[in-house]
């Protein structure tokens, strides 16, 4: 069953077209010029229970956006949009019950009362029933480690703190989804870490669906099997991570460090069609090969014939160079599977 | 009952926010003392000319100011920029993905300050009372009902005045030239600086058929018994109809703020 699912969804919004300098801000007030930007196109999301996606893409791609239609708090321009079988803007009150929503960049705690008072107040929100509540607070608290700052108003937490409350906040009634809108911004990496964790376990042993935008490339690769990448607005990749580096990194790399100079014009002589020495200095070289057609130990055997090999690494395809070459717009990807 | 309970829970977080830190909690309250000690002697010195203005004597001048000072209070800056902060910085997003009329809840938490605030004012009041020599509250436990019964009006009335404002920021942006407006237009019509019976014809009769009046006037001058009784029932039925329009007015500017909504951040 597909717990999230949008046909055609857009959205643009109107925004203000100022000529530069002062004269166009008056000309501006006495008559406002406006223009259409599309935020969002023709997406197509179907997502079910219990997965984990990661929607990625550069700054604004239109992620927000579409975590923000989901959420129920912008109204879609066009096409369709289900969450839980409903409405995520009509039915706004009862979609929220089904979803738990964090925002990196704010916080749903009250400021100036202490947090467990804050539990209280969403705990009324949300109508938890008092055992549930119970377990849940028990449960979080000792899987984030929530209890020494609890009496503590939200004001004198750090961010790694405050983020953790809100982890717990946006999962103590039980949502059958959450939306995670960068949750580990400016977060440092131990609390990164235990973020991670704290999501893969709510995902697993809960089967809560997690759907996450973030930059940071080790989020997505630690806590989603799936990855949406979306670019201007539109959806340009939706597949699992791995199919994503069969499909788009053929590459991989050897880096050696030679014992005496190597022979650069040798060197090149020496290596078959789809092996290719992309740096070499005196002492240093870095190979690539098709890791479809070659394994290493091809590869480094026909190097060590053109060089005194002392010393070699090998690069794995990472994620992030691909997502870097999408973002930088080098690679055209077509719809996975 | 589960409804009421999480609407009552935000009454209550916003007593404990509002008092959470003495400091400012004291300051807010008092500073609007301040500017009311200013009008005290403004008007007493207006009245060493005369004993008798605009139908009001100095004991009932003295009565007016006080309410006004209390029912002023009650609804303090931490309400009036709560909405347009919210819809500033963005910060509404958390708000509407949560299952609560965003409408009721911030009602809630205005009653919870005002709650908070209210006491510490209603104390303070009793004191300036007593400083400056006043000497005639009401007699008749009717009157004080009925004074009850406008505060609880004057209050919800304010509010949403202030709430409707807050949300005309979707279109604005700045809070700050709203809040200016909102504010010259309620001391104005209702009767917080000059009472409403000093105006001329013309102008009193607008201030009659405008909402604000209850704000101040009415409780104002029921507390000072200068309401006729006969017209007491209908001013209520008045402010309680001018509520029913504003609370829905509310509802449908918030319907299409809604569909305005851009926040930012992709």
């Amino acid at each position: 069953m597909n717990v999230i699912e949008t046909k055609g969804l857009c959205k643009s919004f109107r925004s203000p077209l100022k000529k530069p300098g002062v004269l166009g801000a008056v000309r501006h007030l006495v008559k406002p010029e406006h223009r259409e930007i599309i935020a969002v196109t023709e997406v197509d999301l179907a997502i079910a229970a219990g997965e984990s996606v990661a929607y990625v893409g550069p700054n604004g791609a239109g992620k927000s956006t579409t975590i923000k239609m989901l959420t129920g708090i912008l109204l879609p321009t066009g096409g369709e949009v289900r969450v839980n079988g409903l409405h995520p803007y009509h039915q706004r009150m009862r979609n929220s019950k089904n979803i738990g929503v964090v925002f990196g960049q704010r916080t749903q705690l009250w400021w100036d009362i202490p947090v467990i008072e804050s539990f209280t107040l969403l705990r009324d929100i949300y109508e938890v029933p008092e055992k549930t509540y119970a377990e849940n607070l028990a449960y979080f608290t000792g899987m984030l480690g929530l209890a020494e700052f609890l009496n503590q108003s939200a004001r004198r937490l750090s961010l790694g703190q405050r983020m953790r409350c809100d982890l717990a906040v946006a999962l103590m009634h039980n949502p059958a989804i959450v939306f995670l809108d960068e949750p580990t911004i400016g977060l440092d990496v131990a609390v990164k870490e235990r973020i991670r964790e704290f999501l893969k376990t709510v995902n697993r042993e809960r089967g809560v669906t997690i759907m996450l935008t973030s930059h940071d490339l080790d989020d997505i690769e630690d806590v989603c099997r799936r990855l949406i990448i979306i670019d201007t607005g539109r959806i340009i990749y939706d597949g699992s991570i791995q199919g994503l580096l069969d499909k788009y990194v053929k590459q991989r790399s050897i880096r050696i460090i030679a014992g005496a100079k190597i022979d650069k014009a040798q060197a090149v002589g020496a290596m078959p069609a789809g092996v290719e020495i992309v740096t070499a200095s005196d002492r240093e070289m870095t190979v690539e090969f098709d890791r479809f057609r070659y394994t290493a130990k091809d590869v480094l055997e026909i190097i060590m014939k053109a060089a005194e090999v002392v010393d070699f690494q090998l690069e794995e395809p990472d994620i992030e160079r691909v997502v870097k070459n999408v973002y930088e717009g080098r690679l055209e990807l077509e719809q996975g599977d | 009952m589960a409804v009421m309970k999480k609407y009552a829970r935000h009454v209550l977080c916003a007593i404990q926010e509002t008092t959470a830190y003495r400091a400012s909690y004291f300051i807010n309250i008092v500073s609007q003392f301040v500017s009311y000690i200013a009008i005290f002697f403004l008007w007493r010195a207006v009245y060493t000319g005369s004993s008798v203005i605009g139908g009001m004597d100095w004991s009932d001048m003295q009565g007016y100011l006080l309410i006004s000072l209390f029912t002023s209070a009650l609804i303090s800056g931490s309400s009036e920029f709560r909405v347009s902060r919210a819809i500033w910085t963005g910060n509404i997003a958390v708000e509407l993905v949560r299952p609560v009329d965003y409408q009721t809840a911030n009602l809630s938490i205005t009653v919870g300050n005002g709650i908070a605030e209210g006491v510490l004012v209603a104390a303070i009041g009793i004191v300036f009372a007593l400083l400056i020599g006043f000497a005639a509250p009401p007699a008749s436990p009717v009157t004080w009902l009925c004074f009850l019964v406008a505060v609880a009006c004057s209050f919800i009335t304010k509010f949403l005045i202030v709430y409707i404002f807050g949300l005309f920021t979707f279109w604005t942006t700045g809070g700050m030239g709203l809040s200016w407006l909102r504010r010259g237009l309620t001391d104005f019509f209702s009767g917080a600086i000059i009472p409403l019976s000093f105006f001329p014809g013309w102008l009193k009769a607008a201030a009659d058929v405008l909402p604000f009046r209850g704000i101040v006037s009415v409780p104002a001058t029921i507390f000072i018994g200068r309401l006729p009784s006969s017209q007491i029932l209908l001013t209520f039925a008045v402010e309680a109809a001018w509520i029913a329009a504003l609370w829905f007015f509310a509802r449908l500017v918030w319907y299409f703020a809604m569909r305005k909504v851009t926040i930012h951040g992709g």
